[in-house]
């Protein structure tokens, strides 16, 4: 659902391969961990993001990059809803799936 | 059980080709994502939160063990391990790939599955009662009434853009399990005193954001014009339906707006202008499908099998599941078995690979290779002989498929919610297993009776939760889950809308609150009066007062 978010702001995906949930890295790539996400501090910037972010939906590499309100934590980009935290991590009942399981972050492969 | 023939292979399989060029071609990037999103929906391929979801329809919730059997490998090969039964009797597949699913597609084909019209804005899989063909509280078997449907319902061409998804319902028993009065179309099965055996014409029950209990628009119709008066019916809404607005398109706003004697008017109109014709059901066509429903070969048994009568006695745990799980069949001998998907603390309608293949393997064994799928999330062996009672529950225990809270507290419908479901604001399975936990002890669970909770993690109401005795709607509150508690709500015969109780609950504090509204009831029930009686009896006070302490 779009809502209007005002503060700091990372972009959110799927893959289109196998619908995994990617975050926009500040190299052009996507990665499976909002840590290594590109953290936009406003919404011009993250207009700017989410603009190149979209190029790689039109190449056909992910679905719907979107844009969701982050904040840091540890120092690292984190979503602050809780629906992205459960796609960042996986089934809150089932910790046995997604990325939670294996702890498999960082750059992804595929892209 | 129905078997396609020629016709029904050819147009599944064309179908398959036809969409792995489709997905051949957006992987190439030959289509984009909004060329692409409508064609995959059509095959039942949805994006969810974490991965693809795939669809698959059950028509009518029957299997055999052959299908499921089929279910379960794909569950393994294509997915993770397991399957999701939900509330229209449907299975869900959670991670499969998007390369992969014209496979999984081609593998349903092989034991005439498909995933057609599980999503869309067209008539989606028809749903019956799980025990139809079993019971013997039905006038008759409403299975070939809803295959008819299928078929008639299948690719119509009229009817692939209607101005929302469109849900028909079917049951042939006065006890409905088929909650046809929350369908846009319900179909009740029934011996008129004067006219013989008809159909009396349910339109514009539903849930979702503006529930509604489905009026009558018709007492009584001749089985023989089923489809033209469907077909009636589709038009007036097809044309007039609301396409502007989409929390307005369903038909029940139309049947609402217009109110039940004018829409029906309007249906009886175009009825008029098709009946007798093309849509008539040749008597040789019915028989050829009613013949796919024919009783399986029972064998001729005592009224009440000695073995079994001896178990009940002797063995207190035996008892206390078949007193939840055992329903009467109309087969001397036999019994009507469910299987509860709801394990303490467990996720409603989950099932593993392992354990759809241990339940086929049942079926042959026990059950005449016969499944079904219910509306509540649980699985159903229709055709058990009470002699095989204590085997088949043997069985089950071996696979943790033989909890006995079918009907009680525990035995709780949730969608899948904010876990898994774009469309969620809140989740629910999490909030079913802890109330499952709590009430956790049978004796308790016993004591409180027959309670149906229904869960839902969003407007959308796929966990039927208006529905509900106690039913739960979560919702998303400055970005934090709250949960509404609505009570006294009934998907059956004595269909009723819940009423909001008040002002919702935290995550932490919603199982609190239905305790407090259970133990309410337990304090104010009078002898043998269920949780719905007693709440129709006293109304809302009495549980406010419990759970803000204002009457």
């Amino acid at each position: 659902m779009a809502r209007k978010i005002t503060g700091p702001q990372i972009v959110i995906a799927n893959r289109l391969l196998d619908g995994a949930v990617v975050f926009f890295t500040p190299s052009g790539k996507w990665s499976d961990d909002p840590a290594d996400a590109w953290l936009a501090p406003d919404t011009d910037q993250a207009r700017d993001v989410h603009e190149q972010a979209l190029a790689d939906e039109r190449a056909n590499l992910v679905v719907e990059p979107t844009l969701i309100a982050a904040e840091l934590r540890d120092g690292k980009p984190w979503p602050i809803r809780n629906r992205e935290a459960i796609r960042a991590l996986g089934p809150t009942v089932r910790l046995d799936l997604g990325y939670q399981a294996d702890g498999r972050h960082g750059m992804t492969e595929a892209l | 059980m129905y078997r396609y023939d020629d016709y029904d292979h050819a147009l599944v399989g064309q179908r398959i080709e036809e969409f792995r060029g489709q997905v051949a071609r957006r992987l190439s990037g030959e289509l984009t994502e909004d060329q692409f999103k409508p064609l995959r929906l059509m095959n039942g391929l949805y994006l969810q939160l974490h991965a693809y979801m795939l669809r698959v329809a059950i028509p009518y919730g029957t299997l055999s063990s052959d299908q499921m059997r089929k279910l379960a490998h794909i569950a393994r090969v294509y997915d993770r391990g397991y399957g999701h039964f939900t509330t229209r009797q449907n299975i869900q597949y959670n991670w499969p790939k998007l390369a992969e699913t014209p496979d999984i597609l081609a593998e349903l084909a092989e034991v005439e599955m498909h995933a057609l019209q599980t999503s869309g804005n067209c008539i989606r899989n028809v749903t019956s009662d799980q025990f139809a063909g079993a019971t013997a509280e039905e006038v008759e078997d409403p299975r070939p009434y809803a295959e008819l449907i299928r078929q008639w319902s299948t690719l119509h061409p009229e009817f692939s853009f209607l101005p929302r998804k469109f849900k028909i319902a079917v049951t042939g028993a006065d006890n409905d399990r088929a909650a046809v009065r929350f369908h846009d179309i319900g179909l009740r099965l029934y011996d008129h005193p004067e006219h013989g055996r008809g159909f009396e014409i349910i339109v514009g029950g539903g849930m979702g954001r503006t529930p509604f209990v489905g009026p009558t628009i018709r007492e009584f119709l001749p089985r023989e014009h089923l489809l033209s008066y469907l077909e009636a019916i589709l038009r007036v809404y097809n044309e007039y339906g609301r396409r502007d607005n989409i929390y307005k398109a369903r038909i029940k706003i139309l049947v609402h707006e217009l109110g039940a004697d004018t829409f029906a008017k309007a249906v009886e109109e175009e009825w008029e202008r098709i009946r007798d014709g093309v849509l008539t059901v040749p008597a040789e066509e019915f028989d050829r499908i009613v013949a796919f429903f024919a009783p399986p070969a029972f064998e001729t048994l005592p009224d009440r099998s000695a073995a079994y009568r001896q178990a009940l006695e002797t063995d207190p745990a035996f008892a206390a599941w078949t007193s939840r799980s055992v329903a009467a069949h109309k087969q001397p001998g036999y019994a009507i078995v469910t299987i509860s998907l709801k394990p303490i603390g467990g996720i409603p309608g989950d099932a593993s690979d392992v354990q759809m293949e241990a339940i086929a393997d049942m079926a042959d064994r026990f059950s005449l290779a016969e499944i079904r799928v219910t509306h509540e999330q649980n699985l159903v062996l229709p055709h058990v002989k009470q002699d095989d009672l204590v085997a088949l529950w043997q069985a089950l225990a071996e696979h943790g498929l033989e909890t006995a809270n079918a009907g009680l507290v525990s035995d709780i419908i949730a969608c899948p919610g904010l876990d898994y479901c774009a469309l969620a604001n809140a989740r629910s399975i999490p909030v079913a297993q802890r109330i499952s936990e709590r009430f956790a002890d049978l004796a308790r669970q016993q004591d409180i009776g027959d309670l149906k909770i229904k869960i839902s993690g969003c407007i959308n109401a796929c966990g039927h939760h208006h529905a509900g005795h106690i039913g739960i709607l979560g919702v998303d509150r400055k970005g934090v889950e709250n949960y509404q508690i609505v009570l006294g709500g009934s998907g059956e015969e004595d269909a009723s809308i819940g009423e909001l109780v008040g002002p919702g609950f935290s995550y932490d504090d919603v199982v609190d609150a239905v305790e407090t509204v259970v133990n309410t009831y337990v304090g104010l029930r009078r002898k043998d009066e269920s949780f719905l009686q007693a709440y129709r009896r006293v109304g809302p006070a009495p549980f406010k007062e419990a759970l803000y302490g204002t009457a």
